[in-house]
């Protein structure tokens, strides 16, 4: 069997066998914390599955390129802007990304950025859940790519509700680890102390999708013609 | 004996990430304290962690999750005193207290084990399994100061040209889009150049090669199979309850015995190991360095 064989054989056993096998007998061994674990173990699963699903569909090597181009300024946004509590252009040039090229490299461009980032801003347990929380807004942005491009309004809207939905995906993970079940009124006390934060990150979110969407839909447009990305 | 750094990232990551999830996802006190010693013995004791700023955010951790918690949580059945009708609980208060030192623990544990990842080894392990992902991550590290270089460049090009010159606010962010508009340019015209010139060099036609290459000899070996074999045994004696642990509703002693017992140990001697491969690297470093000095004194001493 290939190597691409056993990829694909995996990626299908993955959502089957493999993680409610992984989850099930993890919750046993963990039992004290067993929904922090399965919370965990699905969103690292999950990271796997849509890295299965990237590896074996057929990209071209100049939208490969671009992604990653993507995750560097994403990166560097994020450094630049680290002082400032709450600000970084993550979401807006993942939404850009996911927009223009579609949800896969929306995903590929929202969960590397997270990746590369916390490689100077420092791992941690949490960089599973940005991945994954930053790579779903990426998806989403991708699905509604029709509606998203050419408006930059919409697109400012987008990015400040998927700003509020990531404070929300990250409180969620908080009161779980915390309290090892989700415990309505700490999620509340939680989403209550990180209120201005999340309002900064919003109100960011969209004034960076603002101010990047013409400089990147004018020139990505520009290329899409001539090369035919 | 070599050093964490010379280990292949895959045995250290297995031995790092066992110590982190089982202290993760356990409530045992004895768990979490084991694992908060070891990370902290191993960040005092290696070289490459120097920053004395981490203790101070472990205190705040500490404090913070000790005083919080039993402002959210009323459990437990000893109350200490009543704030607007709520009891604030011994119980609530402790489980605060290790919740706040697990999270110090694993704080410790991922800046040792982020100094060792570094950017190419992370490449390496995800290269192994997701050989496209781990390009995209090799192409995006590379970017970085690249574009960074580009764009000072391009921000000495435009304070020729007279822009950045006022103070006013609104100029200024025009200025810096400005910037990053041919940011933007360079950045597409660049990936296209790339990836034509990847293309013209055979990308995807075949098996690509590696960047660095780690071997996995016989201590990683050992190292891997340690790690597997405190992990399984910890694994076994969790599964058949042994180390159950509540603060709540009361808090009582956890589980002393002989099956707890050998998993308390092993977990401590996991949790020393790392230590215990830099201590034995660097004592190597002084044997060797010991049987060179002698024979220079005598000629010091004679000018």
């Amino acid at each position: 069997m290939t190597l691409s064989g056993i990829k694909s054989v995996f990626s299908k056993a993955i959502p089957f066998l493999i993680i409610p096998l992984i989850v099930i007998s993890g919750a046993f061994v963990f039992r004290d914390r067993s929904y922090s674990y399965i919370i965990m173990a699905t969103a690292l699963f999950t990271l796997i599955l849509f890295a299965c699903g990237f590896e074996q569909k057929k990209t071209g090597t100049r939208r490969l390129v671009l992604c990653a181009a993507f995750i560097a300024i994403a990166s560097i946004g994020r450094v630049i802007c680290s002082p400032l509590p709450g600000v970084n252009p993550v979401t807006a040039i993942t939404v850009l990304a996911a927009v223009y090229l579609g949800s896969e490299a929306g995903f590929a461009v929202g969960a590397f950025s997270a990746l590369t980032s916390n490689l100077f801003a420092g791992m941690g347990v949490w960089t599973p859940f940005q991945m994954f929380a930053w790579g779903l807004i990426g998806t989403f942005a991708g699905l509604l790519s029709k509606q998203l491009m050419g408006s930059r309004v919409k697109m400012c809207v987008y990015s400040f509700f998927a700003g509020i939905v990531y404070s929300a995906i990250m409180d969620i993970w908080t009161v779980i680890w915390a309290y090892n079940s989700f415990n309505l009124k700490a999620y509340l006390a939680a989403i209550t102390t990180a209120l201005p934060y999340t309002a900064i990150y919003a109100v960011s979110n969209a004034v960076f999708a603002f101010l990047l969407a013409k400089p990147f839909s004018e020139k990505l447009g520009r290329i899409k013609i001539k090369y035919g990305v | 004996m070599k050093s964490l750094k010379s280990y292949n990232p895959l045995s250290v990551s297995v031995c790092f990430l066992s110590v982190i999830l089982i202290s993760m996802f356990s409530l045992n006190p004895i768990i979490i304290m084991l694992s908060f010693t070891g990370g902290l013995i191993l960040y005092c004791s290696t070289p490459y962690c120097k920053s004395k700023k981490i203790h101070i955010s472990v205190f705040i951790i500490i404090a913070g999750c000790t005083i919080l918690n039993p402002i959210f949580s009323h459990n437990g059945k000893t109350p200490l005193l009543f704030i607007n009708n709520n009891a604030v609980t011994a119980e609530a208060l402790v489980y605060g207290l290790f919740m706040g030192i697990m999270v110090a623990g694993a704080l410790y544990w991922f800046a040792v084990y982020s100094e060792i990842m570094t950017a190419d080894k992370v490449v390496y392990s995800v290269g192994r399994f997701f050989p496209k992902s781990a390009l995209m991550l090799t192409l995006a590290l590379r970017f970085i100061p690249v574009y960074i270089k580009k764009s000072k460049e391009a921000i000495a090009v435009q304070k020729t040209l007279g822009t950045f010159k006022t103070d006013s606010i609104v100029y200024k962010v025009k200025s810096v889009m400005r910037v990053f508009s041919v940011m933007i340019s360079y950045m597409i015209e660049n990936t296209i150049i790339t990836s034509d010139s990847m293309a013209a060099r055979g990308y995807g036609g075949g098996k690509r090669s590696r960047y660095r290459i780690f071997s996995f000899d016989t201590a990683d070996c050992a190292l891997t199979a340690v790690t597997a074999v405190i992990g399984g045994i910890y694994i076994a004696v969790s599964a058949f309850g042994f180390l159950d642990y509540s603060f709540y509703p009361s808090m009582k002693l956890p589980g002393f015995e002989t099956a707890a017992v050998a998993a308390y140990s092993g977990y401590f001697i996991l949790c020393l190991i790392p230590t215990i491969i830099e201590a034995g690297d660097k004592l190597k470093w002084r044997l060797l360095k010991s049987k060179i000095s002698p024979s220079h004194t005598p000629v010091a001493q004679k000018q």
